[in-house]
Order: C-alpha cells, then structure tokens, then sequence
C-alpha cells in the first residue's frame, strides 16, 4: 500500500460518511477541531426529487457527449461536463448533488466505462457537487474573498477529493482482486483493462484532477452567469426550505436512487447483450454519440420546463391556494358590501389597502427570500397572474404596456363585475390591489415608487375583459 | 386545481383593510350590515337548493345546524364553528358560537371585537329562519375575540322566544352534531348549483334594509 493509498483512506470514509448523512437527512457541521452530524432541513421535497432526476440527466448527457474522447480504455475520458456538477449542486442543494453522482453513474453504463471503479466515481462525483455547495455563499462569487475560498476548496479541495476517492476505491477493489467486470445477466461483458499502482496513481489521477482543476473554474463562471435565473424562477435550493411537503420524501429520494441505480445497470446489461457495450457513443460512433447529447438536451429542456414559473406557482398555490371557500362566497360578500356602501368610491383604496396587506401579512412573511431576488417587472410578469387566481379566483393575462414600465393587465373572468352592467368601470377594487401589491412590493426592494393603476376597459360596460393598466415610475 | 376555489383569507384582508379604512363605528355597522346581507343571501340559497327542514328535529337543532351549514358555506372550512350551545333564561334564548380559528380576524389586532360581520351573519341567519315561525328580534354580540388577545372568538346570538314559540326543553337545547354528517349534508350541497344561487340572488339585492 502506497502513501497515496493511505492517504486516500479517509478522505475515502469522510466521502462516504457525507454522502449516507446527508441521504439520511443530517448535516455535518464543523466546529474548529470536531466534526458533529446535526438534522438538517429536509432537502426532499417534491421540486427536489424532480432537481435530482433533471441534475441526473443533464450531467449524464453532459457527460455522454464527448464520451468518445478516451483517456483510459474503460475509466475515464474528457469530461468538460464536470463543469456542471459544481453548478448543479450549487444550485439545487443535496438533490442536485445526488444527481449528479447519479448522472455520473448513468453516463459510466451509457458510454461503455461501467466497471467497480463507477462506485468511486459515484461519490467522488458526489463530493465534487457537495463541496462547492457547502462552500458557496448566497449570491455567490461577489467578493474576492469568496473567490479565493472557492478556488482553493473548489479548484483544489474538490478536484483533489474526487481524485482520491475515485482512484483510491479503485485501487483498494483492485488490491482486493477485484478485477473482473460487472457481471451482466444476458452476455459477457468486455474484460477491464487493469492498470498497475503506479498507473492509477500516476496518469489516471492526475488526467482526473487536471480534467476536474480546469472544469472547477469554468463552473464558477457558470454559477455566476446561471445564479440570477435560477433564483429568479424560485429554483434555489435555499429559498424553498420549508415550503413544501417533505412528509415522505425520504422514501420517494431513497426509490429514486434505487430505481435510478438499477436503470444504470439496465442499460449497462442491455448494452452488453445488444453486443454495443463500449461503443456507443464513442468517437467512431457519432450516432451514439447524438444520443448523449439527446440526454443533455433533454435535462436542460427538463430545467427549463420546471423554471418557467412552475415552481413559484407551485409556491403560490401552497401559500394561499388552500381554496377553502367556494369563490362565490367573495362575490355574495362582495354584492352584500355594495349593497351597504352604495356607492364604490372607495374600493380603491380598500383593494389598495387589501393588496399592501396581502403583500405584509401573507407573501413577505413566507417569500421574502426569494421575493427579495424578483425586479418589479418581474413580479408582475411573473407573480400577479398567479396571486389574482388564487386570492379572486380572477383569471387575467399580463401584457407589455405602452412603456417599460408598464402592463396592461387583462382579466378575463373577473370576480368583480361578473354578470354586472354599468356606465362606467366598476372593478377599482382590482386596479387597487394591483397597486398596493407592486408598492408594498417596491417598498420591501426599498424602492420608492409611484404606482398608477387605471381600469381602461371593464366588461361591466360591455368590454370584452377588464383591463388595467398599471405604470410605476 | 378545483374551478372555484379560493383562499378564505382573502375575506380576512378585506375585512382587515376595511378596519383600518373606516372609522370603528363605521366599520361596525358596515360589516354587521354586511353580515346580516350575506345570512340573507345564503339561506335563501339554502331553502332554495339544498337546506330541507327535517321535521324529526326540534326548530332549536334545526337553527344550531344551520349555523354550521351556512357558516362553513360562508366563510369556509377555516371557521371551525367548535362549540356551539343553547342558554336559556326564562323566554331569553341565546345561541352561543366558539370559533376557534378565525380566518375573518386574523390580520387585525385591536383593543376590541372585531368580527362584526360574523356576528351580523349570526344574527341575520337565526333571524331569518325563526321568522318562518313567528316574529323575533335578533341580536349578536362578539363576547371575546382573538384580534384582542381572546384565545378564540365567541358570539351570543340572543333572542326572546317569541309568544306562540314553546319555552325549550332541556333534552332539545343540548345539541349532539354528528360532524360527519354535517360535512356529507354540506358535501352534498356543494354538489348542487347552491353558490350559483346565491350568486344570483346576491345579483338581484339592492336596497335591502340592513
């Protein structure tokens, strides 16, 4: 045994430790000198196991893609996929590095390198995800201070991490006569080309690290780039802790890492009785090759499928989508409260005071994080719609307006004026709560705004839909 | 997601966002006006699509069971109607209603009760109902409130039994509400057109006394 061996040891165990806490649903904490394992926040809720699933494939195809540039027969080849791992473990937490360990695993038995040494690089994938993820801050990469500490646990501490315990299981395995390939159901798979000590300590570990080294910086520029759309569409891992329902979470993470495990094997197996083991996507194969690529495709089409809004509607209909009243009720007190004021001089002023109060009693409590991230645009574009629907159970389109800094929301069934006829508007209710929403929301950014919102069309007076035009300057 | 459901909290901000619009006396009478309004909109629902009299029960089960009806269809699931009891004294009846978690004043923190349109809702409902049997007045009074510190929010809902109605018998004031079968009779008013009822009949009021 080797010093390297040795010293791979218990960064091998440290690796594995942190990998079954942190599956089991513990952190660890480090305090000067001692290590302690403290319960985390569950990482596992609906948005993370679809996190794990997508990090998994986006790295896999990330990884697939350029699997036909060989460095070692049956072990590893150029990976400028490493690159996202940082990335996906930045931004989706524990999930996103499960992903990408599984993704890793998943690219081993697509790309023809599934051997033993796919444990190792299982967790060494892992780590690669996890330390950047710890490491980080929030945002991440703004100060220099944070940039020297990234570059030296990222560029030099992962890089060196995976290295170790990559090659350190493989060699332990291979110490241990392991030396035969996986066995597969339906054929013989192809022999694994063994390498000496000094191979796998020498050039193997070395073409990980220098792969890893100079993969680590381009995922820092990655997350820098990436980091405002993420946390814009409520895809950060930190601003949905305590969100969501974890309740069984930790049975549907540990079926999706087995199911995930087994379809690895399956495609491994498949492959090998298929007699295409090892071919597929390699260099000479460039079909196969579109495949892995396919896979990438497929992940980030995944990512931006569960970005475009889904997660804050999700977020939404949580928070105040509980529809514990039938709508109409809001349209019987509603018709009562206009029947006692007579006249509606003040529904705007009482939707703007009901919009404010939404916005300080219910969203900012809840979502101040990751309402903090949204520009004024933004949580027009993106939140009104959604608030309209769960709160009025008013269905309504946000549209460009005439300036920048402007929307035509358009209402098409409005709980307001529904069945109603009149001479002129009558939802200011609406057009008032549009307003107190985006002022309490410009207030909390400390933005002083002047916000206007005028109902121009109100199907009360025969218009199609109610539109209000909202400016803020 | 279901067609129209909708968060109840959205009736507590209204009605919070007219607490700090109006004067306290002004917010009063609106939201007892308005309470009185939306009892009287929803029972005629109730009678009209869903809400039978079953004659095997006493006229008080009757009104204690139609307080959780209308109020669950009101105010939703959220007003949990925990506790309600009959108090008599002599020909002084009174209809007392705990709620334990109140959607209505939950943004609203005030030196006094503020669930005025609830106990308008109360008063509006009982009267309403006694009215098919003979005339009573009808009061409510939020006795403790939570926007005030109070654990949970409780209205007494009083009238005098009026001359023609019998004095109540004890057996009849106690009230055993088979929960279960509350929510299947307010599941399967939910099943009917009630809302698009009351939607209506809210549409055609104008200019009812409040």
């Amino acid at each position: 045994m080797n010093l390297n061996t040795l010293v791979s040891l218990p960064i091998i165990a440290f690796s594995l430790l942190t990998f079954i806490a942190e599956g089991l649903g513990y952190g660890i904490v480090f305090q000067k000198f001692r290590v302690s394992f403290v319960k985390a926040e569950p990482a596992f809720d609906w948005i993370g196991i679809q996190a794990m699933f997508l990090s998994a494939i986006v790295y896999a195809g990330s990884l697939a893609s350029t699997a036909g540039i060989t460095l070692v027969e049956g072990l590893t080849w150029l990976r400028p996929g490493n690159a996202m791992a940082p990335l996906l473990g930045y931004i989706f937490g524990i999930p996103g590095c499960v992903g990408v360990a599984l993704g890793n695993l998943l690219a081993d038995s697509f790309s023809g390198y599934y051997s033993v040494a796919s444990l190792g690089g299982f967790v060494g994938n892992f780590m690669l995800a996890y330390i950047p993820y710890r490491v980080l801050s929030d945002p991440p990469l703004r100060q220099a201070k944070e940039v020297v500490r990234y570059s030296l646990f990222v560029g030099v501490g992962s890089t060196l991490v995976s290295a170790y315990v990559i090659v350190g299981l493989l060699d332990l395995v291979s110490s241990a006569g392991i030396t035969y390939p996986i066995p597969a159901i339906g054929g013989v798979p192809p022999p694994v080309e063994v390498l000496s000590e000094g191979a796998l300590w020498g050039s193997l570990f070395t073409i990980i690290a220098t792969n890893n080294f100079v993969m680590s910086f381009m995922a820092g520029i990655l997350i820098v780039v990436s980091f405002r759309y993420f946390s814009e569409k409520g895809l950060f891992w930190r601003d949905r802790v305590g969100l969501f329902e974890t309740k069984k979470g930790r049975a549907s993470f540990l079926a999706s890492l087995l199911l995930t495990v087994v379809l690895s094997y399956a495609i491994y197996d498949l492959s090998v009785r298929l007699g295409v083991y090892g071919k597929i996507g390699r260099s000479e194969d460039y079909v196969g090759n579109l495949l892995g690529m396919l896979f990438f495709v497929v992940g980030l089409l995944g990512v931006v499928s569960v970005s475009t809004n889904s997660v804050k509607n999700r977020i939404l209909s949580i928070l105040i989508g509980s529809q514990s009243v039938d709508a109409r009720a809001l349209e019987v007190y509603l018709a009562s409260r206009r029947d006692v004021l007579e006249k509606d001089t003040l529904d705007e002023a009482t939707g703007e005071r009901l919009g404010a109060l939404l916005f300080s009693k219910v969203l900012q409590p809840n979502l101040g994080r990751l309402l903090l991230r949204a520009k004024v645009p933004n949580f027009v574009d993106d939140y009104l719609k959604h608030i309209m629907l769960h709160m009025m159970n008013s269905v309504c389109h946000v549209r460009k307006g005439p300036t920048s800094k402007s929307r035509i929301i358009s209402i098409e069934e409005c709980v307001i004026c529904k069945d109603m006829s009149s001479s002129s508007p009558v939802c200011g209710l609406i057009a008032g709560f549009s307003k107190g929403l985006i002022r309490s929301f410009a207030e909390m950014k400390g933005e002083n705004l002047a916000v206007s919102a005028v109902e121009v069309e109100c199907k009360a007076t025969g218009d199609a839909t109610c539109k209000v035009q909202l400016g803020w300057e | 997601m279901r067609k129209y459901g909708m968060d109840v909290r959205i009736l507590g901000l209204l009605v919070s966002s007219d607490y700090y619009t109006y004067s306290p006396a002004e917010y009063a009478m609106m939201q007892t006006s308005i309470g009185k309004r939306c009892s009287d909109i929803i029972y005629k629902a109730l009678v009209d699509r869903g809400f039978r009299v079953d004659f095997s029960a006493t006229l008080y089960q009757i009104a204690s069971e139609l307080v959780r009806i209308a109020g669950n269809l009101m105010f939703g699931s959220e007003l949990q109607l925990s506790n309600v009891k009959y108090f008599v004294d002599r020909d002084l009846c009174s209809l007392r209603v705990v709620v334990n978690a109140c959607p209505i004043c939950k943004y609203i923190q005030s030196d006094h009760a503020v669930c005025h349109v609830v106990s308008g809702f109360l008063a509006g409902l009982v009267q309403v109902f006694l009215s098919k049997f003979a005339d009573a007045k009808v009061d409510s009074v939020e006795t403790s409130c939570i926007a005030r510190g109070d654990p949970f929010c409780s209205f007494d809902t009083k009238w005098r039994i009026p001359i023609g109605l019998p004095t109540p018998r004890i057996q009849e004031l106690e009230i055993h509400v088979d929960e279960r079968a509350l929510s299947e009779k307010v599941s399967e008013i939910l099943a009917t057109d009630f809302y698009q009822k009351a939607v209506t009949f809210a549409r055609q009021r104008r200019s009812l006394p409040g």
